[in-house]
C-alpha cells in the first residue's frame, strides 16, 4: 500500500495537450474519485499511474518513490479497464489468477488466494467459465478478483460500472466501497457521474479540460464549490447560476429584486441550489420550459430573463405549472454563493 | 401476386445475377476438374491425334504406388514440414517486432511483406545467386557444402524450403500483423499492467489470442507448400542429379507430361495430389482447430 501524488503532471499528445500543472495526493489507503466530463483526462492520469503512458513533464510518486522510467509490470498496481480486458482465452480461474504467476507463491497458495477473491465477489460457481460465457456484471467483477488477487500497492479502476444497469450499478458500488474498506489499498476511481463519485469517495478531485479544479469530500464539493464548473458540475442537478447585478446591496436578476447581500455594486453570477428556489406569484418572471417527474419530487425547468435556464426542484405533491407556463420564481436562501462574472471564480465575503 | 410467384421471381434473378460467375468457374474450374478424372483413366499418346489407350483404375494403382510417386509425396512432406512451422514462425516474428511502436517501422513493414508478392522466380533466381558456388554470397562468407547446395543430395531440398519460406514468410507476416492489429489493446495491457514478463506475454496471451490467425496460416500454408513447383523449375531441373531429392508432386505432374509424356499419369498424380492436401487440411480442422480461441463474443 502506498500513496501516490502527481507532481506537477503535463501530458501532450501531439500538440493536443490533455493534462496541465495536475498537483494531486492520493494518501495511503484512501479511496479517491476522480471525477469530470468526458475527454477530460481521467483516463490519462489514470493510465500514467499505471505506466501505460509517461508524463510529458512533471512527476508520478507511487510510495514516495518516482516511477519515471519504471515499467506497468514493476510497478505493483492494478487496473480495471473500463472494458474490463479480461483474457478471452482463459477460465475465469486462470483470469483472476494471471498475475500471481509473475509472484513467487507456489501452486497452491496461488489457487487458494484465486478461490478466495472468487468467493469475495460471489464468482465462486463461475471458475470454469469463458469470459464470453458471463454477463457484463460477472465480468466487472472477474475484473474486479483480478485486481485484487495480488494485494497490489494501488488500485486503479477506470469506470468500471459503466457498463452495468442501474441496479447492478448501485449494488456493486456499495460492493467495491466495502471491498476497498475491506483491503485498506490506496484507490483512485476514475468516473464521468457525479451520483457516483458522491456516493463512494473519500474525496472527490474534479477535473475538467486536464486541469484539476478542486479537491474536497462529496459535502465541501457540493456546498462550497470553487469555481462555477464544480458548481454545476457536482449535484443532481447542478447549481443554478443566474447572472445578477448588485445595486446598494441588492441583487437583481433582470429587473427584480431577489436577496440583500452587502458588497459593491458590480455584474456577478449566483448560485442558487434548486431546493432553494421556489416558483412563487411574484418574483423573477419565466417560462416552464420542461418537467421531469422524479417519483417523489419534481424538477421544474424555467427560462429565465436573458436566455438562462434554472432548475427548481419541488414535491411531487404541490401544484405544478403546465408546459409553456408563465411562472415566477424567488430564491428562498439568504446565502446563495457568488461568482466572479468574469473569472467565474467563487467570489467570498 | 402470390407468394409463390415472388419466390420464383426473385430466384430468376439471383440466378441471373450469378450466371457470369458460375460460368466462369464452371468453364476454368469444374469442367476441367471432372475432365481430369476421365483423363487418370487413359493413358494418353504425348502427341495429339494418336488414340488414348483405356487402362481404367489400374493406371492410377499402379502410379501411386510406384517408387517415384511415393519418393515424391515424402520430398513434397518433408518440404512441407519445413516451409509452414518455419514460415508461420518467421512470419510471427517478423510481425510482433515490426508492431512496436517505433519510429520508422512503416518500411520495414513495407519490407517485410514484399515477400508475399514477389514472383518465385525472381526469388529462385536471387536465392541461386547467393548460394552459387563460384560468385554466391554465402560461400563468400566462407558457408558452403560439396557438392554444392543445389547440387547436394542432403541440402537441394532444405535450399528449396529456404525459398520457401522466405516467400511464404511475406504471407504469414501480412496475416499476423493484421491479427495483431485486431487484438484489444487494453487486453495487451492489462497483461503488462499484470505484471507479466515479455515472454510470459507472448506465449500466454499473444499467442493464445493470435490461435485463429496461426490456424488459418497453417492451414493456407500447408496448401501452398504442397503444390509448391517454381523454384524447382527454376533451381533444379529435371536433368539435375537432385531431381530425385526436389521432385514435389507438383513438379512429378510437370515432369509426367513433358519428360515421360502420358498425361494420364499427371492426372493420376494430380488426383492424389489434390486427395492428400484435402486430408491433411481436414485433419488440420479436426485437431488443430479444436484448439483455437476465437475472441469475439
Ligand atoms: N493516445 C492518444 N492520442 C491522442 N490523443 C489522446 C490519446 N488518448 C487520449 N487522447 C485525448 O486526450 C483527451 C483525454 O482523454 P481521456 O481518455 O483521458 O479522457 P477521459 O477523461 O478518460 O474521458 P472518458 O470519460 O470519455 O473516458 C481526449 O481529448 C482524447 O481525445
Ligand atoms: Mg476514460
Amino acid at each position: 500500500m502506498a500513496e501516490v501524488r502527481f507532481e506537477q503532471v503535463g501530458k501532450q499528445f501531439g500538440t493536443q495537450q490533455v493534462l496541465t500543472g495536475f498537483d494531486l495526493t492520493v494518501d495511503d489507503g484512501e479511496f479517491l474519485v476522480l471525477l469530470g466530463p468526458s475527454g477530460c483526462g481521467k483516463t490519462t492520469a489514470l493510465r500514467m499511474v499505471a505506466g501505460l503512458e509517461e508524463p510529458t513533464t512533471g512527476s508520478i510518486l507511487i510510495g514516495g518513490k518516482s516511477v519515471e522510467g519504471v515499467a506497468p509490470q514493476h510497478r505493483d498496481v492494478a487496473m480495471v479497464f473500463q472494458s474490463y480486458a479480461l483474457y478471452p482465452h482463459l477460465s475465469v480461474a486462470k483470469n483472476i489468477g494471471f498475475p500471481l504467476l509473475s509472484q513467487d507463491g507456489s501452486k497452491d497458495e496461488n489457487q487458494k488466494k484465486v478461490r478466495e477473491a472468487a468467493e469475495l465477489l460471489g464468482l465462486g460457481e463461475l471458475l470454469s467459465r469463458k469470459p464470453k460465457e458471463l454477463s457484463g456484471g460477472q465480468r466487472q467483477r472477474v475484473a474486479l478478483a483480478r485486481a485484487i488477487v495480488r494485494s497490489p500497492r494501488v488500485f486503479l479502476m477506470d469506470e468500471p460500472l459503466s457498463n452495468l444497469d442501474a441496479t447492478l450499478r448501485t449494488q456493486t458500488r456499495g460492493e467495491i466501497v466495502q471491498l476497498q474498506q475491506r483491503l485498506g489499498t490506496t484507490t483512485i476511481y476514475v468516473t464521468h457521474d457525479q451520483v457516483e463519485a458522491m456516493t463512494m469517495g473519500d474525496r472527490i478531485a474534479v477535473m475538467n479540460n486536464g486541469h484539476l479544479q478542486q479537491i474536497g469530500s462529496p459535502a465541501e464539493l457540493y456546498e462550497d464549490p470553487i469555481n462555477t464548473f464544480v458548481a454545476s458540475f457536482v449535484g443532481n442537478p447542478g447549481m443554478n447560476l443566474l447572472r445578477a447585478q448588485r445595486r446598494s446591496g441588492v441583487i437583481y436578476v433582470g429587473d427584480t429584486a431577489t436577496v440583500n447581500v452587502l458588497g459593491a455594486d458590480e455584474s456577478i453570477v449566483m448560485g442558487v441550489r434548486s431546493e432553494d428556489l421556489q416558483l412563487s406569484n411574484s418574483g423573477v418572471p419565466g417560462v416552464c420550459s420542461a418537467l421531469e417527474v422524479l417519483g417523489s419530487e419534481v424538477h421544474v425547468h424555467v427560462d429565465a430573463p436573458g436566455g438562462q435556464t434554472v432548475v427548481i426542484r419541488q414535491a411531487a405533491n404541490v401544484a405544478r405549472p403546465r408546459l409553456g407556463e408563465t411562472v415566477s420564481f424567488i430564491v428562498t436562501t439568504e446565502n446563495p454563493l457568488f461568482f466572479d462574472a468574469l473569472t467565474l471564480e467563487r467570489l467570498r465575503a | 401476386m402470390t407468394r409463390r410467384s415472388v419466390r420464383i421471381r426473385q430466384s430468376v434473378g439471383a440466378y441471373a445475377l450469378i450466371a457470369p460467375a458460375l460460368t466462369l468457374i464452371s468453364v476454368f474450374i469444374i469442367y476441367p476438374f471432372l475432365r481430369n478424372f476421365k483423363l487418370a483413366l487413359y493413358a494418353i499418346p504425348p502427341f495429339p491425334g494418336l488414340p488414348s489407350k483405356w487402362l481404367g483404375i489400374h493406371q492410377f494403382t499402379t502410379t501411386v504406388t510406384s517408387d517415384v510417386f511415393l519418393n515424391s509425396l515424402q520430398a513434397t512432406l518433408l518440404y512441407t514440414a519445413m516451409v509452414v512451422p518455419l514460415g508461420v514462425f518467421a512470419g510471427l516474428v517478423l510481425a510482433v517486432t515490426a508492431h512496436q511502436k517505433l519510429r520508422g517501422m512503416a518500411i520495414y513493414r513495407v519490407i517485410f511483406s514484399t515477400t508475399a508478392v514477389s514472383s518465385v522466380a525472381v526469388a529462385a533466381t536471387i536465392f541461386g545467386t547467393l548460394l552459387n558456388p563460384v560468385n554466391g554470397l554465402l560461400p563468400w562468407f566462407g558457408i558452403n557444402v560439396n557438392p554444392p547446395f543445389l547440387q547436394n543430395t542432403t541440402w537441394a531440398l532444405p535450399a528449396m524450403a529456404i525459398i520457401g519460406i522466405w516467400e511464404f514468410m511475406g504471407l504469414s507476416f501480412l496475416l499476423f500483423s493484421a491479427g495483431l492489429q485486431s487484438l484489444p489493446e487494453e487486453v495487451m495491457e492489462a497483461a503488462l499492467v499484470d505484471g507479466a514478463s515479455p515472454v510470459r506475454r507472448f506465449f500466454r496471451v499473444t499467442i493464445p489470442m493470435l490461435s485463429p490467425t496461426i490456424f488459418y496460416a497453417v492451414a493456407v500454408g500447408t496448401i501452398a507448400a504442397m503444390y509448391t513447383f517454381g523454384q524447382m523449375d527454376v533451381l533444379i531441373g529435371t536433368g539435375s542429379t537432385t531431381y530425385t531429392n526436389t521432385d514435389t508432386l507438383a513438379y512429378l505432374i510437370y515432369q509426367s507430361v513433358t519428360v515421360q509424356p502420358n498425361a494420364g499419369v499427371a492426372a493420376c498424380i494430380s488426383i492424389a495430389l489434390f486427395g492428400i492436401t484435402s486430408l491433411i487440411t481436414f485433419l488440420q480442422f479436426r485437431f488443430l482447430e479444436r484448439r483455437v480461441h476465437y475472441v469475439g463474443e
